[in-house]
């Protein structure tokens, strides 16, 4: 998926790190630069961070809070200065770090499109050429004379992107500023993202949210602890990184406290947990029932990794266990790349009980000639006690996150499809003449 | 049709193109300070007109009350008018001085989402404050222009002074601009003190008074004063006095290498402004 060194990189980061000097009093900045003798606390944004971009790529960036995403967007953006190592661009860039910058609260939504779009660099001419599309693409119409601040959250993010967005950049760099809007202006802000990158530019996204990473992004960058820790195809570094959260909401205060002290330069190094992705489990549960084997099968038992579609596809299930539960809920859901669930069987809506267990046992699922579009899709096979209508970490037997997978492919046109729909045509000429 | 982009990485150019960029960003700067502007007033019922109204109070109440409370004239038996004009023409370039050193402190601070959140040329903000300053100066100007007129009854040629005077001033106040918005950025303190200073400092300006009526020791003090060759400018041109050219042309130094050293410690500071605010 990532089209790194073949293609012509926009953007080249080179061991890049950057470090803060956190004060504990102004006093203590200005004593530091008459005497010369350092009087604060190192603090590191980012450690030895190298990547390259190419043309026309969408890189999502992934990463908890102040793991230093950021830092970095701001280093890309010149807007802060790297302690060591290189950066460089290649090409314009365009940012919106931040909803409204330039925006003022006072100002009407006419005014402070002007504004931000002197910010951005737009002359008045162009803002004018632009204005319609604008508050078009916004649909802010009968507002543009109302102060700024009178609109809510989501008009505000609303004009934010509609103007950042308008003057066709050749990177575009986004910081969370999405979040905002709603379902179908974030779909419009996509359409938007995805024009821009059909016109050759980059792209380089940054969000919590793993969903909007996998839909948006061909490729993810995983920062942690202000160094890169993964980068790759998004349903990959994705499924790693919940995985990661998973294990630190499990000991969180723990990991938070290592994580913070890992930055701060006197820290012991080999007390430091470098490398999150040992913490990294795809697999969990209380083990009271483990699934030993799981397969997809062709029509003649044979395992598969690709198929095509409206081929016959069966999934062979094996587990083990000893457990008094009744009501065990042995469900597999199938995952899209881009983190779409393309489907979800459950074995209580099959009428099936299984538990309580002692021993082994087969499940076999025929999913008869397979619907699914081309893409490669991820399987998570896992089974859980349904007790309590909630899933609790306790209920949870065995979990396997998107282990699995399967690259279906299409035999006849190439079709970008979501389901291949069985279908029958029926034709038939009406009253012409022979 | 062409895009324009703020250019993110310009602090990699060479010092004179990152002070060029100020003339590129011309529209930008133009805008930003009527933002300023506007935004000291938005809600006021008057709303922009306290910008001329507040000026001309200010220099109205001071020329009123040394002309006609202290009945202070330049020579004795002078025009009361001629003394008016004297004050009006030291007072205007004294205000907008202290209006460009006080909003260059804040500026900043107040842009701080631009300073962290933009890829915004940043040596643009400190100008805004001159940009507005200088406007109410013209408009006082203006105002000086047709008393002068009502006075003398005649255009003199000595108006020409004004092209010199307005050109060093706006020299000095850009690189005043320059390098208090940088150290206003970094140490907040200069804020207050620079308050101290300015009030201190307007005593020490010939305002209301002629350098050749002190003594001779407070005179040399005030002869120190950087401000006092500008303001002799601008008086030579309403009042057709013999400028001070010695005074002027080290004026005109002291203005370019505060220029560039404002511009210089501005860019300096500015890599770290962002991690700063």
């Amino acid at each position: 998926m990532t089209k790194t060194g073949a293609t012509l990189s926009v953007i080249t980061v080179d061991g890049v790190s950057k470090r803060y000097r956190l004060y504990s009093r102004p006093i203590d900045r200005i004593i530091e630069f008459v005497t010369g003798r350092a009087r604060h606390q190192p603090y590191w944004g980012l450690r030895d961070v190298s990547f390259s971009i190419g043309v026309g790529e969408i890189v999502g960036v992934v990463g908890r809070n102040g793991a230093g995403k950021s830092t970095l967007l701001r280093l890309l953006t010149g807007i802060s200065t790297p302690t060591s190592g290189d950066i460089t661009i290649r090409a314009r860039m365009s940012a919106i770090l931040e909803l409204g910058s330039g925006f003022h609260p006072e100002l009407s939504g006419r005014e402070n499109v002007y504004l931000g779009g002197a910010v951005l660099g737009m002359s008045t001419a162009e803002i004018e050429a632009r204005y319609d599309g604008i508050v078009e693409f916004a649909e802010l119409g009968p507002y543009m004379d109302m102060p700024f601040k009178t609109y809510s959250l989501g008009m505000q993010a609303r004009l934010s992107f509609s103007v950042a967005s308008c003057i066709d950049p050749e990177i575009m760099i986004i910081d969370e500023a999405l979040g905002a809007g709603d379902g179908a202006f974030i779909a419009k802000c996509f359409e938007r993202i995805r024009q821009i990158c059909a016109g050759g530019a980059t792209v380089v996204f940054v969000s919590h949210n793993t969903y909007l990473v996998q839909r948006l992004c061909q490729r993810a960058l995983w920062i942690d602890q202000g160094r890169l820790v993964a980068d790759g195809d998004p349903a990959t570094v994705c499924r790693d990184y919940e995985a990661l959260l998973r294990s630190i909401s499990q000991d969180e205060a723990m990991a938070r406290n290592r994580a913070a002290m890992s930055r701060f330069e006197d820290a012991d190094p080999t007390a430091v947990d470098l490398a999150p992705l040992s913490r990294i489990s795809h697999r969990w549960g209380t083990g009271e029932v483990r699934i030993t084997s799981f397969e997809v099968l062709d029509g003649e038992n044979h395992p598969l990794t690709a198929v095509f579609s409206h081929q016959r596809v069966r999934l062979r299930l094996e587990y083990q266990g000893d457990t008094e539960d009744r009501d065990l809920a042995l469900v597999v859901t199938i995952v899209r790349e881009d983190g779409v669930v393309a489907a979800t069987f459950d074995n209580r809506e099959a009428g099936i009980s299984i538990g309580p267990v002692h021993g082994s046992g087969t499940v076999v699922l025929d999913l008869g000639p397979l619907l699914l579009g081309k893409g490669r899709y991820l399987f998570s096979p896992h089974i859980y006690r349904d007790v309590h209508g909630v899933v609790r970490a306790e209920d949870v037997l065995d979990f396997h996150d998107r282990l699995y997978e399967l690259t279906v492919s299409r035999s006849g046109r190439p079709y970008d499809v979501a389901v291949e729909h069985p279908v029958a045509w029926h034709h038939s000429l009406d009253g012409q003449a022979q | 049709m062409t895009w324009r982009y703020v250019d993110g990485l310009d602090r990699d150019a060479p010092m004179w193109r990152r002070m060029a960029g100020v003339w590129v960003h011309r529209a930008l700067l133009h805008r930003m300070a009527l933002r300023d502007v506007r935004l000291r007033y938005v809600g006021a019922s008057l709303g922009l007109w306290w910008a001329a109204i507040t000026p001309l109070l200010f220099v109205g109440a001071y020329t009123l009350l040394f002309t006609f409370l202290f009945r202070a004239r330049l020579n004795p038996g002078a025009s009361p008018a001629e003394y008016a004009l004297y004050v009006v023409t030291g007072l205007l370039p004294w205000v907008a001085f202290t209006e460009v050193a006080t909003r260059a402190t804040q500026t900043m601070a107040e842009h701080r989402n631009l300073v962290k959140f933009a890829m915004f040329p940043l040596q643009v903000l400190p100008l805004t404050g001159m940009y507005a300053a200088m406007l109410s100066q013209v408009a006082g100007l203006i105002g000086a222009l047709a008393f002068s007129l009502i006075i003398h009854g005649e255009v003199s040629w000595s108006l020409l002074w004004l092209v010199p005077a307005t050109f060093a001033q706006l020299v000095f106040l850009a690189g005043t601009a320059w390098f208090l918005g940088a150290v206003g950025a970094v140490i907040r303190d200069v804020r207050e003190v620079l308050q101290i200073v300015l009030t201190a400092g307007m005593f020490f300006t010939p305002i209301f008074y002629r350098t050749d009526d002190l003594p001779l020791l407070v005179a040399r003090v005030v002869g120190l004063n950087p401000l006092t060759p500008l303001l002799g400018a601008y008086r030579a041109a309403f009042l057709g006095t013999a400028p001070d050219l010695v005074g002027l042309a080290i004026f005109a130094g002291f203005s370019l290498v505060l220029l560039v050293g404002g511009f210089i410690t501005f860019e300096r500071v500015r890599s770290e402004l962002s991690d700063i605010l």
